[in-house]
């Protein structure tokens, strides 16, 4: 089974971002992290490393509601780099809203979206799906 | 990420908070400002009094007190807006009618549940 190298995790909230990593590792799901608080921190660090080409990230679970730039505003902004299909996206929030799901769906670099809190089935779903891509 | 941008406060200016008030017979005007670092519209104009919706990632925010005082000032059949400029300051505008003015009219809900 192949590993993912790479996981990020765009999310504001300390507590998520401290269980998804401890559940991340005891799945022994990637080899190294990437942890932004904020849409702008994010994408100001992955929009050089995707136009370059360089090593980045090969999963994203990105939060919807957060400070400064939230997740659809990130999501427009990643959409503008060019080969940005290289990354999977999930969403994972803790909206239960059918709006929100239904705009996730429209765009199409976002795999699935999941809600708050992470199981480790929605995780297994994750990892398929990142390997069959 | 811009450092001013990082900013909490503008610590190097001294704060300044003005509330400026027109009090006409049947209504209340009120302007609220601070010279803060403001908020940038362009980005968050349609959220800005929603709830759990912060935008400078301050560790204390929860996004409450502008969802709440914008309730509560329709509630009273009143109307807020916000001008902002980033890093100048902010100012929020309460326009109140009076409360004669709210139980008079005809139009009001409390009126029509009655009849």
């Amino acid at each position: 089974m192949k590993k993912i190298e790479t996981a990020c995790i765009i999310d504001d909230d300390e507590i998520f971002i401290f269980a998804t990593k401890k559940l991340l590792q005891i799945k022994d799901f990637c080899n190294d992290f990437l942890i932004f608080h904020n849409g702008l921190e994010a994408i100001n660090y992955l929009r050089p490393l995707i136009e370059n080409g360089e090593k980045c990230p090969d999963v994203i679970l990105l939060d919807l509601n957060m400070p400064v730039m939230d997740g659809w505003q990130f999501l427009d902004e990643f959409i503008t780099i060019p080969n940005y299909k290289k990354v999977t996206i999930y969403i994972v929030s803790s909206s239960i809203d059918q709006r929100d799901i239904l705009r996730a769906k429209q765009y199409d670099c976002v795999s699935n979206y999941f809600i708050k809190p992470m199981s480790t089935e929605s995780l297994n779903e994750i990892l398929s799906g990142v390997q069959v891509k | 990420m811009n450092e001013k941008n990082l900013e909490l406060f503008r610590l190097n200016e001294e704060l300044k908070l003005s509330q400026k008030i027109i009090s006409q017979s049947q209504r209340l005007f009120t302007d609220l400002s601070d010279n803060g670092i403001g908020i940038d519209l362009e980005m968050h104009e349609h959220k800005i009094f929603g709830m759990y919706k912060t935008f400078h990632g301050n560790k204390d925010a929860r996004g409450i007190g502008l969802f709440i005082t914008k309730n509560q000032v329709e509630a009273m059949r009143g109307k807020i807006e916000v001008q902002s400029k980033v890093d100048v300051g902010t100012t929020f505008k309460v326009f109140l009618s009076n409360k004669n003015d709210f139980f008079s009219n005809k139009n009001n809900k409390i009126v029509n549940e009655k009849n």
